[in-house]
C-alpha cells in the first residue's frame, strides 16, 4: 500500500470504459460495503420490515388484476392475469426501483463524498444492486404464485440470468445518469418518479406485447429497451418460450450503448459533484 | 518515513455558495433559449480563488496550517484527500490517505454504532478482519461502550466526533488530515485526540493539522504553514510563524469583531454585546467578574442549530473558556426570528490580557459547521483592584492564565 502514489491533475484523463471499469472493480469491497448498508437502513424502524420488498409489486398486481383484467377484458396470452402481470411487474419493479434509488444515491452520501475518495459510481450500483436483493425475494413469491395458479416452469426459466445481465446494464446506465443530473438539477427527483410512471405503460406490462403492431416493434424495442425484455421475461418464465432473438438483441445493444454513454457523462462530471453539492 | 504530500502550482476556484445553492432546469433552459451564455468558468464575481498557485513539499512530517476563515486551509485538505479536483496543478499523495477528520464525519445516523465502525472501515478500505481487530479499540477510545447498539442520530453532538475521530485514528493511515475536529467535544477527549495524534507522528506519520487552537498546534507541529487568501503568507518554524500571525491578527483587532454575519442556510449573527453579572453593558472586566455575552441573531423559520458555541480566547489564541450549548438538552425550545442569545459565564478568574469571543453554530442533523468558528468580539480584562494603568501585563510564557483570591500564611513552626 505504501509505495501507491496518485495524483490529482486539473484536467481528467480522457475517457476509457475499460480503465473506468477496472478501476471501478478495484472498489469492488466499498461497492459491498455501500449495498449491505443500504438495506440495513432500508427497512430499519419499519414495522412491515423486508415485507416491503414485495408489497409494490403484489399490490400493483392485484390493482392492475381488478382493471385491466376484470374490467378492461386486456389479453393475456393464456396466461392467469395475476401471472401475467406479476411477472412483468416483477423485473420492472426491480428497474424502477434501481433507477430511483441510484438516482438519489449521490446526494443522499454527501457525508462520505465529501470525506474520502472512490469512484463515485460505486454509490448509483450499490443502489441498482440494492434493489435487486427486493428482486431476489420477489422472484419467491413468483414461483409460489406460478405453483398456486398450476404454471409449470420450462427449462427456457434458465435464461433469466442473462436477461437480468442486460437490464442491470441498462438500469446501472440510467441510474448514473440520473444520479449525476440531481446533483446539478433537483429536478431530477420530482420529475423522476413521473417519468418512471409513464414509463411502465409505455413497456408491455399491463398488457401484452402483442398489441403493437408488428411493424413498429423493431422501433419500439430500441426507444424502450425495457419492452423485449419485459416481454422475454414473460415468455420464458410463464409461457414457455424462447426469447424473441430480434427483441433481446435489439435491447442488448441499445443497453450496452446507454450504458457507455452514460457513463462517460457520469465519468465526466464526477469532478465536480463535492463541489456542487 | 511513509506518506508524502507534493502540491505544484496548485490552483483552486469555488462557485460563490449563498446566492444560488443548485441549479434548476428551469433557469438553464431559459437561459439556454434566450440564447443568453450561462456564466462560462472563471468570469466574473460568480467565482473565488480559494487556492492561489500554492506548491507545497511535505514527508513525514506535521505541518500546522494557520490563517483567517476562508484563506484556504480546508479546500487544501479536500484537494489532498481526494474529494475534490485542482483547477490548475496537481496534486500528488504517496501512501494511504485517511479519510478527512472533520466535525460530523460521514457517520450514518440510522446505523449502530457498531454498523458504523464497520461501513466507516470498510469505506476506508479495511478489511473485516482489520476492523475486527481494531474494534475494540476503537470503541475503548471513543468511550461509548454502552451506547454501541443504539442508532446514531440518537447520540449526543460529542459523541458522534468521539465516534468518527476514533475510527480515523485507528486506521492506519500514512497520511492525516485534520480539519479543526478539537473545536467540540470536552476538554478530557480533546487531551486524548492530541495525545494519540502525537503517538501517530511520533511513528512517521505524514499530518496536515488546521487549526485555531494555535498553542496544541504549536506543540504538535514543528513546522507552520499560513495561509492567506489561497497563498502562502509563510511557512516555516511553527514558533515563528504564529508569532508572526499573532501580531497580526491583533493589528487587525480593534475592539469590534466581525458585526454581521450571515451563514448560508441565512442564520445571521448581528453583533455582539458584552456585560457584567448585572447586565449592565461594559467595555471591558475587572478579574473575578462574571461575564455576559450577547449575540443579536436572526434564524430563519426552518433553520435548526444542533448546538451553539462560544470560545473565549487569549491573546495567543489559546481557549481558555468553552461554552456549549447543545440544542438536544436545552430546555426551551430554539426561537427562529430575531432575538438575543446570552450566555453567562459565572465569574472569570481571567488574568489581565486582551481576550477574544468566538463563535461556532453547528446544525442539523449532520452537525456540519453552518457558522465555523468566527471571531465575534474582543474586551479587555483589567486588575481587579482597578490600576487600569497596569492592566496588560507584558505577555509571555510567564504571565498566568487565571488569577483566582489566594491566600498566603505562615505557620511558624512551634516546638512543644
Amino acid at each position: 500500500m505504501a509505495e501507491t502514489v496518485i495524483v490529482y491533475r486539473a484536467q481528467g484523463e480522457a475517457f476509457s470504459l475499460l480503465e473506468s471499469l477496472r478501476r471501478f472493480l478495484h472498489y469492488r469491497e466499498t461497492l459491498v460495503t455501500f449495498v449491505l448498508r443500504d438495506l440495513k437502513v432500508r427497512y430499519k424502524q419499519t414495522l412491515l420490515g423486508v415485507l416491503w420488498a414485495v408489497i409494490p409489486p403484489l399490490m400493483l398486481m392485484v390493482v392492475f388484476n381488478v382493471i385491466f383484467s376484470r374490467f378492461a377484458r386486456m389479453p393475456s396470452e393464456g396466461i392467469p392475469y395475476p401471472i401475467f402481470a406479476y411477472s412483468a411487474l416483477l423485473p420492472w419493479t426491480f428497474f424502477a426501483s434501481s433507477v430511483a434509488a441510484g438516482a438519489n444515491s449521490l446526494t443522499g452520501n454527501y457525508g462520505v463524498i465529501s470525506k474520502i475518495y472512490f469512484p463515485r459510481e460505486v454509490l448509483p450500483w450499490a443502489a441498482v444492486l440494492g434493489s435487486g436483493a427486493d428482486f431476489l425475494i420477489g422472484l419467491v413469491i413468483f414461483f409460489a404464485l406460478m405453483v398456486f395458479y398450476h404454471v409449470p416452469p420450462t427449462a427456457y426459466a434458465l435464461l433469466l440470468p442473462p436477461l437480468l445481465g442486460i437490464q442491470l446494464v441498462y438500469a446501472g446506465g440510467i441510474a448514473l445518469i440520473a444520479a449525476a443530473f440531481n446533483v446539478y438539477y433537483r429536478d431530477v427527483r420530482h420529475g423522476l418518479p413521473l417519468l418512471l410512471q409513464l414509463w411502465l405503460y409505455a413497456t408491455p406490462i399491463v398488457y401484452p406485447l402483442s398489441v403493437v403492431p408488428a411493424h413498429l416493434r423493431l422501433a419500439y424495442f430500441a426507444v424502450n429497451p425495457m419492452a423485449g425484455l419485459i416481454d422475454s421475461y414473460r415468455r420464458v418464465l410463464v409461457r414457455g418460450l424462447a426469447p424473441d432473438l430480434v427483441a433481446v438483441g435489439v435491447s442488448a445493444v441499445v443497453a450496452f450503448v446507454t450504458f457507455a454513454v452514460c457513463y462517460r457523462v457520469f465519468k465526466r462530471l464526477e469532478r465536480e459533484f463535492a463541489d456542487v453539492m | 518515513m511513509s506518506g508524502a504530500i507534493r502540491c505544484t502550482n496548485l490552483w483552486k476556484r469555488y462557485r460563490v455558495r449563498g446566492s444560488r445553492r443548485y441549479r434548476t432546469l428551469r433557469e438553464d433552459l431559459g437561459a439556454w433559449l434566450r440564447r443568453a451564455p450561462t456564466p462560462r468558468r472563471g468570469e466574473g464575481k460568480e467565482f473565488i480563488w480559494a487556492l492561489q498557485d500554492l506548491t507545497l513539499d511535505l514527508a513525514g512530517d506535521a505541518l500546522g496550517i494557520v490563517g483567517p476563515n476562508g484563506s484556504g486551509k480546508s479546500t487544501l485538505l479536500k484537494l489532498l484527500a481526494g474529494v475534490t479536483y485542482p483547477t490548475r496543478g496537481t496534486v500528488e499523495v504517496r501512501g494511504r490517505i485517511g479519510p478527512l477528520i472533520e466535525v460530523g464525519a460521514g457517520i450514518h445516523p440510522e446505523l449502530t454504532g457498531r454498523e458504523n465502525i464497520f461501513f466507516q472501515g470498510a469505506v476506508i478500505g479495511l478489511s473485516r478482519r482489520e476492523i475486527v481487530r481494531k474494534f475494540d479499540s476503537i470503541v475503548a477510545f471513543a468511550e461509548l461502550d454502552q451506547f454501541l447498539d443504539v442508532p446514531v442520530k440518537r447520540y449526543s453532538s460529542g459523541m458522534k466526533i468521539r465516534l468518527g475521530f476514533s475510527i480515523s485514528a485507528h486506521v492506519d493511515p500514512d497520511i492525516l488530515l485534520v480539519d479543526e475536529v478539537l473545536a467540540v467535544g470536552d476538554a478530557a477527549f480533546q487531551r486524548k485526540c492530541l495525545d494519540r495524534i502525537k503517538s501517530m507522528l511520533d511513528a512517521g506519520l505524514t499530518i496536515l493539522y488546521v487549526s485555531h487552537e494555535l498553542s496544541s498546534l504549536e506543540r504538535l507541529c514543528p513546522q507552520a504553514l499560513w495561509l492567506e487568501q489561497g497563498t502562502i503568507r509563510q511557512l516555516g518554524p511553527s514558533t515563528e510563524v504564529i508569532r508572526a500571525y499573532l501580531q497580526e491578527v491583533d493589528a487587525r483587532l480593534t475592539s469590534r469583531g466581525a458585526g454581521r454575519v450571515r451563514t448560508p442556510a441565512g442564520f445571521e449573527l448581528q453583533g455582539l454585546t458584552l456585560s457584567d453579572g448585572d447586565g449592565r453593558p461594559r467595555a471591558f472586566l475587572h478579574t473575578g467578574e462574571a461575564l455576559t455575552v450577547s449575540l443579536g441573531y436572526e434564524s430563519p423559520e426552518e433553520f435548526r442549530p444542533a448546538q451553539v458555541a462560544l470560545k473565549v480566547l487569549d491573546d495567543r489564541l489559546a481557549t481558555v473558556l468553552l461554552a456549549v450549548w447543545e440544542q438536544k438538552e436545552s430546555p426551551a425550545p430554539w426561537r427562529s426570528g430575531r432575538g438575543t442569545i446570552h450566555c453567562t459565564f459565572e465569574s472569570l478568574p481571567l488574568s489581565p490580557r486582551l481576550y477574544q469571543v468566538w463563535a461556532q453554530v453547528l446544525r442539523e442533523p449532520d452537525l456540519r459547521e453552518e457558522l465555523p468558528w468566527t471571531l465575534v468580539g474582543t474586551f479587555p480584562v483589567i486588575d481587579g483592584r482597578g490600576r487600569s494603568q497596569r492592566a496588560f501585563l507584558p505577555r509571555g510564557r510567564e504571565a498566568p492564565m487565571v488569577v483566582v483570591p489566594t491566600r498566603w500564611e505562615m505557620e511558624p513552626w512551634t516546638s512543644r
